[in-house]
């Protein structure tokens, strides 16, 4: 029954995300206070509504009832109840459904906590997330409906698959999701802001917060993604520019670019029909992420049921919206007004030479993605663009970026000072050409473009950190002052400095893999010893053994360094009967930054086994800088700036205070 | 019911989301843009001071830049007027939101929903006893077993030929290629296997069938059935004059009478035909006739074989008796609708004959040579099995 | 002396003019050598590739041709009616069995061997390459994905 419950939810939440996404429009239009009020109202029962539907799909698998398509296809009764729970979104149905119910939470959270935007506004806004809403449960509804039923019920599901039982993989879609999701709020925005014909003062106000929030969710969803794929493909790689690696990181090129160019817009107003057009590339990319993965037309190490007729319907929805924001913006463009203006070199100028470069970066990205693609269906010719492409058109566009980062907080708005700023960033430039130096000496020359790719690294933290420090001016107010002045920065300073020294750490970790790794793969026998990069690994046995649901072999080894044991290993190879399904268990240990990384390969048949390794130098600093960018992030969020300066919920009759 | 009362209440608070606001007598037309724009444009006045004290702006630059934003107060100051208040349409919209959210969601609803269907948590049904009569079941159980146990070899000698016997080829074939992976090959089972197999493939003899065919004649020569779709594979194949030996093979071993000879001699005549032989190639002489089937894998019809109740000898006491009454009840059943099913008798007089109720056959056997009493052909085969069982002489 | 609007915008298309020219001439510069392109046995077979060329080719593991030596893996990938022998060192994935669908990119050797760096198999018993698919598709051998039996309940009512 409560599956039951659960469908007529979700239907009923269609019929009000209908309603929601013509009556405030009316209302806006007709300014009828009544009329938009139905906007609020709606966004909530329906957040309500969808909550009930995935709490109903949840209870469903948790009691394992077979009596769910589903659940018959998803779920098993040996699984452990945490992977019950999140194999609700480890499928297709239960994921379209999540994406959903994060959308309806996001809109409910604008009915809520958006009492101090204009009322027009507000209801202009819910209506065209009513409109996202309306598409997505109609897809579901239609194509993906996660409460088809069974009778008579089998007594087992499916699904077992191991390789789907992991912890990261249960949070990474979520995560995503939430930034994918989060976008569609600016998306909103910037639609309801077109409608009207005008953009308000409090637009970028709430614009940039929700894509910050979104921001940080989608740095956290792919940073959690590219960790798995790193440790649980046992491949060694972190990032392959798989097209589903693509679809996220392309929504996070031009959110990168939206936040700093909301930025602009909050601050000086100008940059107005530019942040619109980005707010709409940016939920457009994610739409097209959907697709791409939810559409099944890519060849990809991601592997999802595909279905022609979930493809056709996404990408009707992908056209319509995409084609609908951009036709909206061609009409009503004209009609915003223009901005504060600035000279080329200005805090604006550094703004939009980063929105210029993330912008071309992400083209790129999405033309190495679709080419393949649309030569296909064009030519039926089939090619691939993988690592090589990217490498050589993604990393020359993103070095000048990366160059300038540490420039941009150091100029002034509206007329900057370059040669002031250089002056003041010499204390970083020295450091990144000692680090240089001392790189080219330990590396004893290593390859050229990795010195100084570390040496960029370290240009973008020391630069990041020393622009708070001379903020507090210690030479001139002395060290206490200077503290006291310090800590009485806006947060979204920190978040700046924070965020961009992330961005260096993941530099460094990115350029410290690439360059400085060392990979041996070799056949062992127990007794042998091998040696890599800075460690000697002894294979001291191994030893099969029966798993819950698996037999496996487990390979001992001792890691070394000059004799000193530093680490014990096991990876290991296992076979899942039921699935009767092979894996391999990569054993990894961290020292400091550096990763030590072991996976087997087939046993040679006289007792010996293939083993590959790597040592990894820094190689967490990858991820860990985007943890550090994501609480840059939310530092940002935190400033209580962001939150003050519209009004608390204002009266028509009070009239506004003239300004002096 | 309880599940419409539930649905009527989510709809009744879906719609009351919608018509509360619409019926809410406001005086409050909603905080007017202009005022929020004035708000923020303060507030970026003050931020403009601050920016300046960090150095953050040249004091030139912060007056432009003040300039520019005091134009925009005064802008939006003169902006802001209340438009008008329409309040006709909220009652028609009212009125419509009413009428459209339950009329969406139950049409909707009626199309995709199955409220018949009751929720089936795994736990209270494990717990409940088997329902013997309901084959389903008993399969879905037995399925559910076999995943988790998949060495199971007992389980996949159950499910096999009950697979079979409801025309679930493929997976009846699976069943018999796990068995034979378990067993190790067994000509009877070989036999089973490239027999579903072909079925499965819609009468095709592939290669993994011919392979296992080839398999159960190598062991066991009078594997008929396995012959016969050997033979048939040959004929696909091209090679008609091996079919027309393997035809000739078939003829041998079996008795004169029995079923399947008249089949055979036409498929032997066009195999003839195909290989450009003469219609009138002469070909070995059958075995005298002994009234009963050769060999108990070389009957067309199956019955629940010996291998079938020797599986379910080793099944819990339960299973088993779920297993063979299922099977049992559910073609008495199908027979008492529809009787004009000589073949269903036939395999009904054995099954209680087997079971070891006499009895029952007695009647079961009574009651088909009622149903074919004009017709003394499947009088003949009936009474041949009767004697077989030994329930009539 | 701030500038005016239209040399604002002047200094705005100029900048995005120079960065979004020179990501065009990096992408028509990758796109010229970095592109692998697919090929299936028959393919290479029948049409000459030039040495060095990034390809991946896809097939199935032909049976019996798997040869391991120390870390280094040959085998022969074919779609039934070529051949085209590969050698690789480094994991095979998981999956890789003799009989089934596997993609290899790397570049062709001039004896005719095929050294791959990236060998990718079927990532679960209802995923393969798509590429492999289509072309054994094209060679008349896929046999379909395995029907699932279990149907949803009448959605008539």
């Amino acid at each position: 029954m409560t599956a039951e419950i659960g469908h007529f939810a979700l239907v009923l939440a269609l019929a009000l995300a209908l309603v929601q996404s013509v009556v405030p429009i009316i209302g806006a239009r007709r300014r009828d206070a009544a009329l938009m009020a139905v906007a609020p109202a709606a966004a909530l029962a329906q957040c309500a509504l969808i909550g009930l539907s995935f709490a109903a799909l949840t209870q469903a698998y948790v009691v394992s009832d077979f009596s769910i398509v589903n659940v018959v296809e998803n779920s098993h009764s040996l699984k452990p109840m945490l992977y019950k729970v999140t194999g609700v979104w480890g499928n297709h149905e239960g994921s379209m459904l999540l994406w959903v119910l994060i959308l309806a939470i996001f809109g409910a959270a604008v009915a809520a906590f958006g009492r101090n935007l204009p009322a027009s506004l507000k209801a202009n806004v819910l209506a065209v997330q009513g409109w996202v809403t309306v598409a997505f449960l109609a897809f579901i509804l239609a194509t993906s409906n996660p409460f088809l039923r069974l009778d008579p019920a089998p007594y087992e599901g499916r699904d077992l698959n191991p390789v789907l039982q992991d912890i990261g993989l249960a949070i990474h879609p979520p995560l995503l999701y939430l930034g994918y999701v989060g976008f569609s709020i600016s998306f909103a925005f910037a639609i309801a802001a077109l409608i009207e014909g005008r953009i308000d003062a409090a637009w970028a106000r709430w614009v940039r917060p929700w894509t910050l929030a979104a921001w940080c969710f989608l740095t956290a969803g792919i940073a959690m993604g590219s960790y798995w794929a790193y440790y649980e493909l046992g491949w060694g790689g972190w990032w392959f520019w798989d097209p589903v690696e693509n679809a996220s990181f392309m929504p996070w090129l031009a959110g990168t670019a939206l936040l700093h160019s909301a930025v602009v817009m909050e601050k000086r107003n100008a940059l107005k029909i530019w942040t619109v057009l980005l707010a709409i590339l940016t939920f457009s990319l994610s739409l097209l992420g959907t697709f791409l993965v939810r559409s099944g037309v890519l060849t990809s190490v991601h592997a999802f049921a595909t279905d022609p007729a979930r493809g056709v319907f996404i990408l009707v929805i992908l056209c319509l919206f995409i084609g609908g924001g951009l036709t909206l913006f061609a009409l009503r463009a004209s009609t915003l007004t223009q901005g504060g203006v600035f000279a080329p070199i200005s805090r604006e100028g550094a703004l939009v030479l980063n929105n210029i470069i993330l912008t071309a970066a992400c083209a790129s990205v999405l033309v190495g993605t679709l080419y393949p693609l649309v030569l296909e269906g064009l030519t039926g010719e089939k090619i691939s663009v993988g690592e090589p492409f990217f490498n050589l058109t993604f990393g020359p566009l993103m070095v000048p970026l990366l160059m300038a980062v540490p420039f941009g907080p150091y100029l002034a708005w509206k007329r900057g000072d370059l040669l002031a700023a250089t002056q003041r960033l010499w204390f970083a430039f020295a450091a990144a050409i000692v680090t240089v130096a001392v790189v080219a000496y330990a590396t004893s020359g290593g390859p050229i473009l990795a010195i100084l790719g570390v040496g960029l690294a370290a240009w973008l933290i020391v630069g990041a950190v020393s622009e708070l420090v001379s903020r507090a001016r210690f030479r001139e107010v002395g060290f206490m002052v200077g503290l006291r002045r310090l800590a009485g920065l806006p947060r979204s300073t920190y978040g700046t400095t924070v965020a961009h020294a992330g961005l260096g750490m993941t530099l460094l970790g990115i350029v410290a893999v690439t360059s400085f790794q060392s990979e041996t793969i070799t056949v062992m026998k127990p007794g042998d010893t091998a040696a890599i990069g800075r460690y000697q690994i002894t294979f001291d046995g191994t030893d099969r053994s029966r798993g819950p649901n698996y037999d496996q072999l487990v390979v001992h080894m001792t890691a070394r360094q000059d004799g000193v044991v530093v680490a014990k290993l096991d990876p290991s190879k296992r076979f899942y009967t039921v699935r009767q399904m092979p894996t391999t268990e990569a054993s990894i240990v961290t020292h400091g930054f550096s990763q030590l990384y072991l996976t087997l390969g087939d046993e040679t048949g006289d007792g010996g086994i293939v083993v590959r390794m790597w040592d990894k130098p820094l190689v967490t600093l990858i991820w860990l800088g985007a943890l550090v960018m994501m609480l840059g992030g939310g530092l940002s969020l935190s400033d209580r700036r962001l939150r003050v300066g519209a009004p608390k919920p204002a009266r028509a009759s009070a009239a506004p205070v003239a300004a002096e | 019911m309880l599940l419409w009362i539930l649905f009527a209440a989510l709809t009744a608070a879906a719609t009351l989301a919608v018509i509360a606001p619409l019926s809410r007598r406001s005086t409050e037309p909603g905080s007017p843009a202009a005022g929020h724009d004035v708000a923020v444009y303060r507030d970026q006045l003050a931020e403009l001071d601050r920016d300046r004290e960090q150095g953050l702006i040249g004091p030139a630059e912060a007056e432009a830049a003040r300039t520019e934003i005091a134009r925009r107060v005064l802008k939006a100051s003169a902006a802001n007027v209340t438009g008008p208040q329409t309040r006709s349409w909220a009652k028609g919209i009212a009125l419509a939101s009413i009428l459209f959210v339950p009329i969406v969601s139950l049409g909707v609803y009626v199309r995709l929903g199955s409220p018949d269907v009751p929720g089936q948590p795994l736990a209270p049904r494990l717990a409940a006893p088997a329902d013997p009569s309901d084959l389903g079941d008993l399969i879905g159980r037995i399925e559910a077993h076999l995943l988790n146990n998949p060495n199971d070899a007992n389980g996949w000698r159950v499910i096999a030929p009950t697979y079979q016997r409801l025309g679930r080829m493929g997976d009846a074939a699976d069943a018999y290629r796990r068995l034979i992976e378990l067993q190790g090959p067994d000509p009877q089972l070989q036999e089973a296997f490239g027999e579903t197999l072909v079925a499965a493939n819609q009468g095709m003899v592939t290669g993994e069938a011919q392979t296992a065919l080839d398999a159960a004649v190598a062991a066991d020569p009078d594997r008929i059935k396995a012959r016969y779709y050997r033979a048939l594979g040959l004929m696909q194949a091209g090679r008609h004059k091996e079919a027309v030996t393997e035809y000739d093979e078939i003829t041998k071993r079996s008795a004169a009478d029995a079923p399947w000879m008249a089949t055979v001699a036409e498929n032997r005549g066009k195999a003839l035909a195909a290989a450009g032989l003469p219609a009138d190639t002469p070909g070995p002489q059958p075995r005298e006739p002994v009234g009963a089937p050769v060999a108990e894998g070389g009957s067309p019809a199956p019955g629940p074989s010996s291998a079938d109740v020797a599986a379910a000898a080793e099944m819990s006491d339960a299973d088993r008796q779920a297993m063979i009454n299922g099977m049992v009840e559910q073609l008495a059943a199908r027979l008492a609708d529809a009787p004009q099913d000589s073949e269903g008798w036939q395999r009904l007089i054995r099954a209680y004959a087997v079971l070891d109720r006499k009895d029952d056959a007695k009647a079961a056997y009574d009651r088909a040579r009622e149903t074919f009493k004009d017709k003394p052909e499947v009088l003949a085969a009936i009474d041949g099995v009767a004697r077989d069982v030994g329930i009539a002489n | 002396m701030a500038l005016t609007r239209k040399k604002q915008r002047l200094v705005l298309i100029g900048v995005a003019g120079a960065v979004l020219a020179s990501a065009v001439g990096l992408v028509l510069f990758a796109m010229s050598g970095e592109i692998a392109l697919f090929k299936t046995p028959t393919d290479l077979a029948t049409a000459g590739t030039p040495p060095g060329q990034r390809l991946r080719i896809g097939g199935l593991v032909k049976e019996g041709t798997v040869q391991r030596n120390d870390a280094t893996v040959a085998f022969a990938v074919t779609d039934t009616v070529n051949d085209v022998k590969v050698t690789y060192k480094g994991l095979l994935p998981d999956l890789f069995r003799e009989g089934q669908g596997v993609v290899a990119e790397g570049t062709l050797g001039a004896d005719g061997v095929f050294a791959a760096d990236t060998v990718l198999a079927k990532h679960d018993e209802n995923y393969m390459p798509k590429e492999v698919v289509d072309s054994l598709k094209a060679q008349g051998v896929w046999e379909g994905d395995k029907e699932v039996s279990t149907t949803p309940a009448s959605s008539t009512n």
